[in-house]
């Protein structure tokens, strides 16, 4: 395989990681650049001409240029047919694309939660939202709907009871684990608490999350997150 | 058993999946769930869609999903479509996932400046949302498209897309609390592109009904 990709991601970036982590299962030859955020590095004139909305991640493969992470997915699951990570079914792609269409404003409210109430306040001095209480009930009725639905009440072990990892997992995980920032007791979702456990466990997810790691390790941990960012 | 959609006509990607399916001339059976009657929180339904939410569609061989974006994909590859709304090239069907992806936390944000102004006081829904704050993020969104429209016809380029169809469902519903749209002159010549499509004025004929009433009110 040539190698034609170049990913513009940050190593905090939960889309980014999840984008990273596909492109090393698959071992894709790419060439990956930090987008420097706290130096705004993404509101430059030359990174919003290559992603007009300013985020991350972003593609560029030979001039064809792509943001939003989960299309970004679904190109390199395409371009290289990585079909390990990605149904053929037509029926078990819905099921996946569900997941993904969903996760928009579904799981990312957890990990807004976390920014919001926590990295926000703690690591970049930014004024808490008055409504804790409120958005924390929303964050775990959130958890509590992916734990029921797409983790079938703790039955299933990849998202939408795929037979293995897809990239809705891939999307799914680096989110959950914004909690871990949190000290998060995960005790009151056993299933989200297994699938956690054996996805932090796969190594180039716990490659692509060493910056993450490194950022929380000295903070008070539960014994469990303390166990999974070793 | 034939395809079932459940839909609400004053729901956007309910609209959006009606008029795919309807261009797309896939036979199916529309069953109406009323989100203002509630409906869409009984038992018999959450049995079809666990996420009580409208559009969702129940195939013919029982096969359940929500999410409309999703929905209209799967029903394009189980059917075998070929058509340019979503063509098979990787790079083409990229580029229209970029914009879907977008739309759930870009467009979308017209839904909640809209449900917040209009429709929550009318249920009686105690909302948090700063409504100035949400008027400058549909303000944002409406730009970005709006730029776009100045260099290209559509929002992947020359043919209209599912991108389109999904965003004009969002964009044409602020009709309904009479916005100014004269400021954003592209989007109005996109938008008379897009409603060539009789399929489209078709989904949309219970909203326009009350569009007109509206019209007549002063302008936002």
């Amino acid at each position: 395989m040539s190698n034609t990709l170049t990913l513009y991601y940050n190593p905090i970036s939960m889309p980014s990681r999840a984008v990273l982590t596909l492109l090393t299962l698959g071992n894709v030859p790419h060439t990956a650049k930090v987008v420097d955020l706290q130096k705004q590095e993404n509101l430059t004139p030359e990174y919003t001409a290559i992603n007009p909305c300013q985020g991350v991640p972003a593609l560029d493969d030979d001039g064809f240029k792509l943001f939003e992470s989960h299309a970004i997915l679904r190109y390199i699951v395409n371009k290289y047919q990585l079909h390990d990570f990605y149904p053929k079914d037509p029926q078990e792609i819905a099921k996946v694309e569900c997941y993904l269409d969903w996760h928009h404003t579904g799981t990312k409210l957890v990990s807004k939660f976390v920014f919001d109430h926590i990295i926000g306040p703690k690591m970049m001095g930014r004024p808490a939202p008055p409504d804790f209480e409120a958005k924390e009930k929303e964050m775990e009725s959130i958890l509590q709907f992916i734990e029921y639905v797409f983790l079938g009440q703790g039955k299933f072990k990849y998202v939408q009871n795929q037979p293995k990892m897809t990239i809705a997992d891939l999307a799914l995980i680096f989110e959950i684990q914004m909690l871990f920032g949190f000290n998060y007791s995960f005790d009151k979702f056993p299933g989200l608490k297994n699938y956690v456990q054996h996805m932090s466990q796969v190594p180039q997810i716990k490659q692509a999350n060493q910056a993450f790691f490194g950022m929380i390790k000295n903070a008070p941990l539960n014994d469990f997150i303390k166990g999974l960012i070793q | 058993m034939s395809l079932k959609l459940y839909i609400d006509w004053l729901s956007q990607p309910s609209r959006f999946v009606a008029i795919v399916l309807n261009i797309l001339k896939v036979p199916h059976e529309i069953v109406e769930i009323r989100i203002a009657e509630g409906k869409q929180r009984t038992p018999e339904y959450a049995k079809i869609n666990p996420y009580r939410k409208v559009p969702a569609i129940v195939d013919k061989d029982g096969f359940q999903l929500a999410e409309s974006h999703a929905i209209v994909k799967y029903i394009i590859k189980s059917r075998n479509i070929k058509t340019p709304l979503y063509p098979d090239d990787p790079q083409q069907s990229a580029k229209i996932d970029e914009y879907l992806d977008y739309h759930h936390t870009g467009t979308r944000k017209l839904s909640q400046y809209f449900f917040n102004l209009m429709v929550a006081p009318k249920l009686g829904i105690e909302t948090t949302v700063n409504l100035e704050q949400a008027k400058k993020e549909a303000i944002f969104a409406l730009k970005l498209l709006d730029t776009k429209f100045q260099t290209q016809d559509y929002i992947c380029g020359k043919e209209i897309t599912l991108a389109d169809l999904s965003a004009y469902c969002e964009i044409m519903q602020l009709h309904m609390v009479n916005w100014d749209f004269s400021k954003y002159p592209n989007i109005l010549n996109w938008m008379s592109r897009v409603t060539q499509i009789k399929e489209v004025n078709s989904g949309h004929e219970v909203l326009l009904k009350i569009v007109q009433k509206i019209r007549s009110k002063p302008k936002l």
